[in-house]
């Protein structure tokens, strides 16, 4: 049984969430009150999906370092759109999706073209994504939007949040592509041995192009989410997205070498993440502290899984 | 000034113990035995061969000499005395010294730093003076011809000089014994004359070289003496190289068959050209190659490694881009434009000969791995994933490749070679291709499935299938296929039908490749 | 290139890393020509000290990312590094009324051994020092926020504030500290040991070792003197700002890779340029002050940087390809002179 928990790659987040749910239910009673839960499911719905956006490119083995930028230019643009150019909130936001779709793509075709370092191409398109948005908007933020759309952002269906039914949405799509699909398939081979995928006759450069769209397009997802939520569309939008959207996928197993993705741990990953910020606050400890913690845990995250791995392939389990 | 204690120069010296001997030096690993009681010895100031074909055991015994391994038994003397070489570090220090086929060398660095380069970084607390590194250095580089200046920085020289900076550093670590593996194998015909009168230099100088190659006519021109391996064995003891025939020397290279009886004969069938390549160029296969391919056939492709085979493959394939030439397919030109067209346009695989780097997913199951080349057949409507299909495809070829697994959800990486291999085999058969390229198939594997992979390949062949066997291994080659065609330094240099007669074959792709008689070798031999 | 070269014939000239840092150079004075001639306000003295006091700190920081990239890794935490050292740095003159040379040598202190954690880590978990830096950057960037709870050191000795400020004959003290780190570094890579091991590990590991560098060992002194000129920079900005902010450092990241790159040091290691460097961080202070001074938005910075970084990113790359075809161009070539010689 013992051997079965090892293998398990969701065992380690699994464990941190009961004894961390556990110790703040018993320590800190509003922790489960309808009102702190609400919250809590906010922060989950969105960090959820920006971590996936994070997973499409992690899928193929690649970093998307400009996701943020991503989100942040598609939120603004939304905003523009439904509060400028008066758009119905439907076609602002496909719009948008759009958008992120575009500038993920780009990312992923320079990538591939001009064998730039991968990092070096995100990392430039990021500060050329931002500056094109602080250019473009002077820096201005939509609060004047619809409130049909603003009124999204409190929906619930059945009691359950809109935007968190939005995001276990995206997750099963997520989950269908990457176990159900052929281009999944083909996504997640590309990520494994690149090499192989290609002397296997999958068109890799295409996935990898394919990958950064989806990331872009989620990226624009999470987006429009937090301006429903927030009711406002800011430049700032998205600044404090990079981290967790690497370490909501770590925490869960997903692999940063590619190959291998568990949406269901990402989601606990980010699950994890909310539910120490908010424990965080519930003791009353600075939200400054937040950012510490996150780089300590993600950074035991990293080496307990490793530790994991090399234990159950040095007794072949 | 660095100097040399010149020994008395030439042949054989009489008083002196020899300056490095082996004595039954064996060397096992997991299924295979490298080294099988096998002896060298190495006179002072002596230049001498090291031969044998892949597999023979030579890099298996220049570890052990240059302390990489450790010998399971026999003696390892030096200058007469018994040494105990634990590690490489041990080894510079008893004065031997390697200049492998990859460079290791620092690019950005100059010339100079790079002979000097252990007194340079083996310590860190100490002020580099390069005038006087480039000053120390020149003495070395002169001694191997080099004339150009110490401050050139090494990435901007030709191979052939990199290589020459190599055994400078070797010698600037009082290397007595150098060992050279393959050093003409990537430069010039004018370089390699360089190289064999810097080595003839050396000689005279009292250094002692053995000299790892499959070129008889440099082994003429510069070596005293010989030692054959083969399968691991000496083929023939160390000898002076007058003592042998050509013949004799080539007959001590090659192997006895193993291969048993041989397998049951085809219907000679259509032999109709299914591919005709006629002057295929890449980028890394620039030598324009030209041959054709029969329906049904088995076409051998023999080589040392390094001859240019795999990169020829890669260009048939479309996994590099053609750059001049034809190929011709059932009569009609196609330009292959990459690997996946090749597969669902051309219907060509190839297996490829490094199959944990390039041939499967070592992290993902079987199932994962048998289905990538046709996962476009085992489609739902809408994109979705015939999974059960899947699953079943692979519990087909499980079972009748007889691929050995605990669980079809193990990963592929915990597999054995042998196995490993069959899923790598598998993908392809899954693609049903008209021609397959299969390269190297049973490096590292276990007899028994060598030899279901062998019969394998003979049953696809009887099917109709057109298969390419790129092989260094001499008796599978000749027990499979049809015809050979024989690669030297990255060109076709013969095209032999195979009358499976072993010691007849053997002997003929041999003489190709180790070139023809240089004309010392007309005069040593009449 | 067609006659193969005997051993003893000069090689040819070919594609050499210091390229880039000549090519940087000459797009500096270019630029600082153009923008003379765009916008009369570029040649004054006030505008030269701007600039002055921007390259003494953005060299710094690029330094600190050059030293890694040079042993083939990267560090995502500079930034981080620098704004905690800032803080440290501040808080210990203004609260704890350390006089200014002590806490300098502690925040520089500091710096290293945030450095040094970052290294032990890449070393002992084997993680890529991507995700590695990119964890510690938050440890570092939060300890600095929960310290300060955001809120800047105001109050600090005037024996710093002064010295951040003064210049001699018109050149910033602060400019001149730079240039002594520079001419420390290029000593240091030139001329000692270290600095061969670091150059010789990030061109070829594999050589390197067997050559006797201790791999391990080094790579934790690289990232080391990374945090270590990291806090410099954090301690150079503060000088001059006169006031230890807890936001120094949040924009230095990109910055910290461009200014090497376009300045000719390889992001694949082995070779560094401490002049292109510095031609790198002026490239880019002009290239931010000239958008001032031409009145355009400087909304507008980032996305130039950007496209810049990019541009290097190319030229780099462009670089990697042209010496990788010539030595594939040069073996076939000279293996095609070889003639078959079939009996």
């Amino acid at each position: 049984m013992w051997h079965g928990l090892v293998r398990w790659d969701l065992a380690s987040v699994a464990l941190a969430l009961v004894v961390i749910c556990g110790v703040l239910s018993f320590a800190v009673p509003a922790f489960h009150s309808a009102y702190n839960l609400r919250a809590l499911s906010f922060t989950v719905a969105v960090t959820g999906v920006v971590a996936l956006a994070q997973v499409a490119v992690l899928s193929v083995g690649q970093f998307n370092l400009a996701l943020t930028a991503i989100g942040a230019m598609a939120g603004l643009a939304a905003g523009w759109l439904m509060q400028v150019a008066g758009l119905q909130w439907p076609l602002a936001s496909a719009l948008a999706i759009a958008f992120g779709c575009i500038a993920g793509g780009v990312q992923g075709i320079v990538i591939v073209r001009t064998g730039i370092n991968p990092f070096i191409v995100s990392l430039a398109l990021a500060a050329a994504y931002f500056g094109a948005m602080l250019g473009l908007s002077r820096g201005t933020s939509y609060n004047q939007l619809p409130s049909s759309f603003v009124a999204l952002g409190r929906a619930t269906v059945f009691g359950v949040p809109l935007l968190l039914v939005v995001s276990l949405v995206v997750a099963i799509a997520v989950v269908v592509l990457f176990q159900r699909t052929v281009s999944g398939r083909r996504l997640l081979a590309t990520g494994a041995n690149a090499r192989t995928a290609m002397m296997s006759g999958v068109a890799t450069n295409r996935m990898i192009v394919a990958a950064h769209v989806l990331s872009g397009g989620l990226s624009a997802v999470a987006a429009i989410m937090l301006v429903a939520r927030l009711g406002s569309a800011q430049p700032s939008l998205g600044s404090e997205w990079l981290l967790p959207s690497f370490a909501a996928p770590v925490l869960g197993g997903t692999l940063l070498t590619g190959g291998r993705v568990l949406v269901a741990g990402t989601y606990l990953g980010a699950l994890l993440l909310a539910v120490i910020a908010n424990g965080l606050v519930l003791f009353g400890v600075s939200a400054y502290w937040y950012q510490t913690l996150l780089g300590i845990i993600l950074l035991i995250a990293l080496a307990v899984e490793r530790g994991r791995q090399s234990y159950v392939l040095r007794n072949h389990l | 000034m660095a100097e040399l204690p010149v020994e008395s120069a030439g042949g054989p010296g009489g008083e002196h113990p020899p300056v490095l001997e082996l004595r039954d030096i064996s060397k096992g690993f997991p299924g295979v035995q490298a080294l099988d009681h096998v002896s060298l010895t190495l006179r002072r100031g002596e230049v001498q061969a090291l031969l044998g074909e892949n597999g023979a055991g030579k890099s298996t015994l220049i570890k052990i000499i240059t302390g990489v391994y450790r010998a399971d038994e026999g003696s390892y003397r030096i200058d007469g005395k018994l040494v105990n070489i634990a590690n490489p570090r041990q080894a510079f220090a008893q004065g031997i010294g390697v200049v492998h086929q990859e460079r290791s060398l620092v690019p950005t660095f100059t010339a100079g730093e790079n002979v000097l380069l252990e007194r340079i970084v083996g310590q860190a607390f100490h002020v580099v003076d390069r005038e006087q590194i480039h000053r120390d250095a020149r003495p070395f580089m002169e001694m191997v011809g080099l004339t150009i200046s110490p401050a050139h920085r090494v990435e901007s020289l030709s191979p052939a000089q990199k290589q020459l900076i190599e055994i400078a550093r070797a010698l600037s670590l009082n290397t007595r014994i150098l060992l050279l593996d393959e050093p003409t194998a990537s430069i010039s015909l004018n370089e390699a004359d360089a190289l064999l009168q810097t080595i003839r230099r050396l000689k005279a100088q009292g250094v002692s070289i053995l000299y790892v190659t499959h070129k008889l006519e440099e082994v003429y021109q510069i070596c005293d003496s010989v030692t054959v391996l083969r399968d691991g064995k000496n083929a023939a003891p160390t000898a002076p190289l007058g003592d042998l025939t050509r013949d004799q020397l080539i007959a001590r290279m090659i192997g006895r068959s193993h291969s048993n009886a041989p397998l049951p004969g085809r219907a000679e069938a259509e032999r109709k050209p299914v591919l005709e390549v006629a002057g295929l160029q890449s980028a890394h296969s620039p030598i324009p190659a030209s041959f054709t391919l029969a329906k049904g056939e088995i076409l051998g492709w023999y080589g040392l490694v390094g001859s240019g085979r795999t990169e020829l493959a890669r260009a048939l394939i479309g996994a590099d881009k053609p750059t001049g030439g034809t190929m011709r397919l059932g009569g009609r030109d196609v330009r292959v434009g990459s690997v996946a067209a090749a597969l669902r346009r051309w219907r060509i695989g190839y297996v490829s000969e490094n199959r944990q780097e390039e041939g499967l997913f070592l992290a993902h199951p079987i199932a994962r791995n048998v289905a990538v080349t046709v996962w476009n057949r085992l489609r739902h409507a809408i994109g979705l994933l015939d999974v059960g299909g899947e699953r079943k495809m692979a519990d087909d070829y499980r079972a009748s490749l007889g691929i050995r697994m605990t669980s079809p959800r193990q990963a592929v990486g915990n597999l054995s070679g042998g196995n490993q291999q069959k899923v790598s085999v598998a993908k392809w058969l899954a693609a049903r291709p008209e021609i397959l390229i299969i390269d190297e198939p049973t490096v590292g594997i276990d007899v028994g499935t060598k030899y279901e992979l062998h019969q394998l390949i003979w049953n696809l062949a009887e099917e109709g299938m057109s298969i390419i066997l790129i092989s260094s291994d001499m008796p599978e080659i000749v027990r499979l296929a049809d015809r050979i065609l024989v690669f030297r330094s990255n060109r076709i240099v013969a095209d032999l039908q195979n009358d499976r007669d072993y010691d007849a074959m053997s002997r003929a792709i041999m003489e190709r490749i180790v070139g023809a008689k240089s004309k010392e070798e007309v005069s040593a031999n009449g | 290139m067609t006659a193969p070269a005997s051993p003893g014939a000069p090689p040819r000239a070919r594609v050499r890393s210091s390229g880039g840092p000549r090519g940087a150079g000459i797009a500096v004075v270019v630029l600082a020509v153009a923008l003379s001639v765009a916008a009369p306000q570029f040649l004054s003295v006030d505008n030269f000290q701007v600039i002055a006091y921007s390259v003494a700190n953005l060299a710094v920081v690029a330094f600190a990312q050059m030293v890694v990239l040079a042993a083939g890794g990267m560090d995502l935490s500079v930034g981080a590094i620098g704004g905690l050292t800032a803080v440290i740095v501040g808080g210990l003159m203004e609260v704890l009324h350390v006089p200014p040379l002590i806490a300098v040598l502690v925040g520089l202190a500091l710096g290293g051994v945030a450095g040094a954690i970052n290294g032990v880590l890449v070393v002992r978990t084997g993680l890529s020092a991507f995700i590695v830096t990119l964890a510690t950057a938050s440890v570092y960037t939060g300890l600095n926020l929960g310290i300060t709870s955001g809120k800047p050191f105001y109050y600090l000795p005037d024996s710093f504030k002064s010295a951040g400020s003064l210049d001699i004959a018109g050149v910033p003290v602060l400019l001149l500290v730079t240039l002594a780190i520079a001419v420390a570094l290029w000593f240091l890579f030139s001329r000692v040991g270290l600095g061969r091991q670091i150059l010789a590990m990030g061109a070829n590991q594999r050589a390197a070792e067997l050559a006797g560098v201790p791999v391990e060992r080094s790579r934790i002194v690289v990232h080391a003197i990374a945090g270590f000129l990291a806090a410099a920079a954090g301690i150079i900005l503060t000088a001059r700002l006169g006031v230890a902010q807890p936001t120094i450092g949040t924009d230095w990241l990109l910055s910290s890779f461009a200014a090497p790159i376009i300045g000719g040091t390889l992001l694949s290691g082995g070779y560094l340029s401490i002049p292109g460097v510095v031609a790198g961080a002026l490239l880019l202070t002009l290239v931010a002050n000239g958008l001032i001074q031409l009145n355009i938005d400087p909304y507008w910075t980032q996305l130039v940087s950007g496209l810049m970084i990019l541009a290097a990113g190319g030229i780099d790359r462009i670089r990697a390809l042209t010496v990788q075809r010539m030595e594939r161009t040069e073996r076939f070539a000279l293996a095609n002179t070889a003639p078959p010689k079939d009996g």
